[in-house]
């Protein structure tokens, strides 16, 4: 399967029907103690002598839609992306939006069953938590892309075991909704003070594409620019709810935390609240109304006095 | 009265400066067609309510942006009050419905993040509805009092004595020690 | 490539001496009184420097800090001086110097050494009293890496991981809860004879097994890459194509440069509330799309050339100026990367295209 789209790939290349092809490649690293090891990583191919290097394995984690945005890319001719189920969701925002010109785009679907959890750099040796929800109990996503919406679908699977499952989000976000308000705010007080504010949950993800972000005004400030606890604060609830109804779980922006700040509780709880509120997932159809310009007479007001 | 102030700066309330007791800051955004009108009509009518509100008027309750809410806090306001038409009155005929899911949501998420959620307040007041509004503001000021000085932004205070025992709980971490931040960020922490 | 480093701190005649970890608690624990001191502690899965109260909480353990020492001397975000409008006209206030005494201790010869690179630019043409006071005031007892974390490569960059420069004192764990101590500055010496009764001789063999130590880690990590044939190969080569072939996948977070313990870039911003308000110096990253868009413009628009920016500035400007590489090899940017951007491979590539350009690719292949 592999070999046939590396096939149809390289002839697409040739023809300059696509101008890149982004993927999930390896590349061998030096490690301090001499030895070699290999990492996933994204690539960027153009040359058709390239594809071999593309992989689809358990480590390919990042999600190459944000790269879809970001100025570099818009050049290149129609670029064809490796994209598991949970990342067609991101398009879809993208396409809602207007973001994306879908006839740009060549999808190579994945068949996914769970990629790792990796954090701070690091394989936690375990499945990603946005993964858990997606699988079913014979550990097969049922999450699959489908032919209609991808131009060409992978159906291998990676290669391997079924790793341990780790925790589930839901569940932490359960605990963590339990204690009392004080707490709450002491642990995010913690959280965020140890946050750098070097944006990367910002550069990384998907949805994250203005080119003036409110976070970088000066004029008028609203957010304060320094890393101190308010600035901190005020970013990190904007940042959420800018994000809310178009947030679409892809994990990111944890991931990329380099301070390790878990910034997925706060998006599974909006998440969750806009479904629960309206009815509403992000990135279910590129035909929906978003959900902040929409609004229906009845929507729940109950708390308005 | 709750608790003592330290001396406020120059830049702050009279008020405060005055009695130097804690009195709750309220900021109130109304919009300009009920509302507010609302607000004028319980004062000409003499309707007496609570003073501790400072109204911010804005053309309607969907030009309230979640940001200005937020602002209000961080700049020192112990609670907030959002307040318009109700839907079907918008002059905009629609502004309140949009502004209504935004308000929905930033709710749930600062409550979420573990803001008490006695300081944050919405309401649909019309322009012939003085004695609502005067009803509104003395529940939301009673709630704020309630509540208290707001003091989410001010650093964590960890002390020997008193060793605060929510966060190191939470994530199983000794107490946050940053104290050269700390040092360097209380100047800038405080209200 | 690694000059010699002319600061003015007070190099003095290295003395080799012994201690063990329940002296070097103790010491700790009077030293709490009356300086602060900060360690490497772990906290919720990351490890940083913070203030600690007593010498159970150091975290002794290998690896480096996820934050780089640099923190500690050039906060991530620190007021410049604070301003207020009175009726008398607007009052401006400094926060003057930073003069209470520190002792850092746990610091590695990467996070240390990298202090001389910092040092350098804040006392170049303008001296910079915030970060200087602290350095002043500061003592550093580094901790040598006898086990590097797998993304280290000082050793290419021909640093040791014994590296004594930037600190004051520097242990080597040669047996279980024995150290060998070399006394380096004055402040150390200080130190030292503080506590003298702590402190023993190091036998020869302590000494020997130290250098047999250093000698067993450093043929285990990579060789020295050839920096002066890169520095020469990126004096010519500003516009090359590879560029940006080799930044493709940085997404610009800037995750290496604000954990780079050598990256100094600052922005300066206002935050102000009613009549008062402060002038603040926060960290920045050239990485960003909006760096330098403050004073003026932003003048690489796009992701390559910023990624280039910051392979120059370490490679070609830092040496251009102060002869000396702008990187310890701490490995942070390599490990952290969000989109795997490897310092090391950039190093690699920009070796081959040295190769390319000479023909007759000679094989330098060391990693
Ligand atoms: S990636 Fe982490 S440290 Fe950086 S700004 Fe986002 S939350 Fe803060
Ligand atoms: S906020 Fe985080 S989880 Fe949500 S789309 Fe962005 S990167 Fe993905
Ligand atoms: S950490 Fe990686 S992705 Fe982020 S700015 Fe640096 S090189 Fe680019
Ligand atoms: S460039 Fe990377 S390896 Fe070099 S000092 Fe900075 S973070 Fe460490």
């Amino acid at each position: 399967m592999m070999d046939d789209l590396k096939t149809r790939l390289k002839e697409m290349l040739t023809s300059g029907a696509i101008g890149m092809v982004i993927g999930y490649g390896q590349k061998e690293i030096y490690m301090a103690d001499g030895s070699r090891e290999y990492r996933t990583c994204p690539v960027f191919l153009s040359r058709d002598t390239e594809i071999d290097r593309l992989v689809w394995n358990r480590h390919c984690v990042q999600n190459l839609v944000t790269y879809l945005t970001k100025e570099e890319y818009k050049e290149s001719g129609k670029i064809a992306l490796m994209v598991k189920p949970c990342d067609l969701k991101a398009i879809h925002v993208l396409e809602q939006e207007k973001q994306i010109d879908r006839k740009r785009l060549f999808i190579i679907g994945l068949t996914c069953k769970g990629v790792m959890a990796e954090k701070m750099g690091i394989d936690e040796g375990h499945l990603a938590g946005k993964c858990i929800k997606c699988l079913d109990s014979s550990g097969k996503s049922s999450a699959v892309c489908t032919p209609d919406e991808a131009d060409i679908v992978i159906e291998t699977l990676p290669d391997g075991d079924m790793p341990p499952k780790g925790k589930d989000i839901s569940s932490d976000l359960e605990g963590f909704e339990k204690m009392p308000s004080e707490k709450r705010w002491a642990f995010w007080q913690n959280q965020f003070l140890k946050c750098l504010r070097c944006y990367a949950c910002r550069s990384a993800c998907p949805m994250c594409y203005c080119e003036q972000c409110i976070c970088d005004m000066s004029r008028p400030q609203w957010i304060d620019k320094s890393p101190h606890l308010k600035g901190n604060f005020l970013f990190h609830i904007v940042r959420a709810f800018h994000l809310t109804g178009r947030c679409v779980g892809c994990g990111e922006c944890e991931r990329v935390c380099p301070m390790g700040i878990p910034l997925m509780l706060i998006n599974q709880k909006m998440i969750d609240t806009v479904k629960d509120l309206y009815g509403y997932e992000s990135g279910k159809d590129p035909e929906q109304a978003p959900l902040l310009s929409q609004f229906k007479m009845d929507d729940d007001q109950s708390f308005i006095k | 009265m709750k608790k003592i102030k330290d001396k406020p700066q120059e830049s702050e309330d009279l008020l405060l400066e005055k009695d130097r007791l804690w009195q709750p800051r309220i900021v109130a955004f109304l919009c300009n067609w009920c509302s507010y009108a609302g607000a004028d009509l319980a004062g000409t009518s003499r309707i007496k309510y609570n003073p501790q509100i400072r109204i911010i008027r804005v053309p309607c309750s969907g030009r309230v942006n979640p940001l200005f809410i937020l602002r209000a806090f961080i700049d020192g306001a112990d609670g907030v009050l959002v307040s318009g038409c109700h839907p079907g009155d918008c002059h905009y005929s629609t502004g309140n419905y949009f502004a209504r899911r935004k308000f929905a949501l930033l709710k749930r998420l600062i409550e979420f993040c573990g803001m008490d959620e006695r300081r944050i307040h919405f309401s649909w007041v019309s322009a012939a509805e003085g004695s609502k509004w005067s009803q509104v503001v003395n529940d939301v000021v009673n709630a704020v009092y309630q509540a208290g000085p707001f003091t989410g932004f001010d650093l964590p205070v960890f002390s020997k004595e008193t060793e605060i025992e929510t966060p190191a709980d939470l994530c199983k971490q000794g107490p946050e020690r940053f104290a050269y931040s700390i040092d360097l960020m209380s100047r800038t922490g405080k209200k | 490539m690694q000059t010699t480093i002319e600061t003015d701190i007070k190099q003095v005649e290295t003395m080799n001496k012994q201690i063990s970890k329940k002296a070097i608690d103790a010491i700790i624990s009077e030293l709490t009184e009356g300086c602060q001191i900060f360690a490497p502690v772990v906290q919720d899965g990351i490890k940083l420097y913070k203030q600690i109260e007593s010498p159970e909480q150091i975290n002794w353990g290998h690896g480096n800090c996820h934050r780089s020492l640099k923190e500690l001397f050039f906060p991530i975000t620190e007021p410049v001086f604070s301003f207020r409008q009175t009726r008398k006209g607007i009052q401006i206030e400094t926060p003057g110097n930073h003069n209470k005494k520190r002792v850092v201790i746990g610091a590695r010869p990467c996070d240390c050494n990298a202090l001389s690179i910092t040092d350098k630019v804040f006392k170049w043409d303008y001296e910079d009293e915030l970060y200087l006071s602290f350095r002043e005031n500061t003592l550093i007892i580094g901790v040598s890496c006898i086990q590097p974390e797998p993304f280290c490569f000082c050793t290419a960059l021909n640093l040791s991981p014994f590296d004594e420069t930037g600190s004051d004192i520097l242990l080597t764990e040669t047996g279980k809860g024995i150290y060998h101590a070399n006394i380096i500055t004055e402040k150390g010496v200080a130190l030292f004879e503080r506590f003298k009764e702590h402190f023993t001789e190091a036998s020869p063999d302590q000494s020997a097994r130290k250098d047999a130590m250093l000698k067993d880690i450093v043929s285990k990590m990579p060789a020295p890459f050839p920096m002066q044939d890169i520095k020469t190969w990126l004096d010519k080569n500003f516009d090359h194509p590879v560029w940006e072939e080799i930044a493709l996948g940085c997404i610009g977070c800037g995750t290496c440069t604000y954990l780079c313990p050598t990256c100094h870039c600052f922005d300066i911003t206002d935050e102000s509330r009613g009549y008062a308000g402060e002038r603040l110096r926060n960290w920045d990253s050239c990485a960003f799309g909006h760096f330098t868009q403050m004073p003026a413009h932003q003048p690489r628009p796009l992701q390559w050339q910023r990624f280039r920016q910051r392979v120059m500035h370490k490679f070609k400007y830092y040496i251009d100026r102060f002869s000396r590489l702008a990187c310890v090899g701490c490995g942070r940017c390599r490990s952290l990367c969000p989109a795997g951007k490897d310092t090391v491979e950039v190093i690699q590539t920009l070796q081959k295209q040295i190769d390319l350009a000479e023909t007759g690719p000679k094989t330098n292949k060391k990693g």
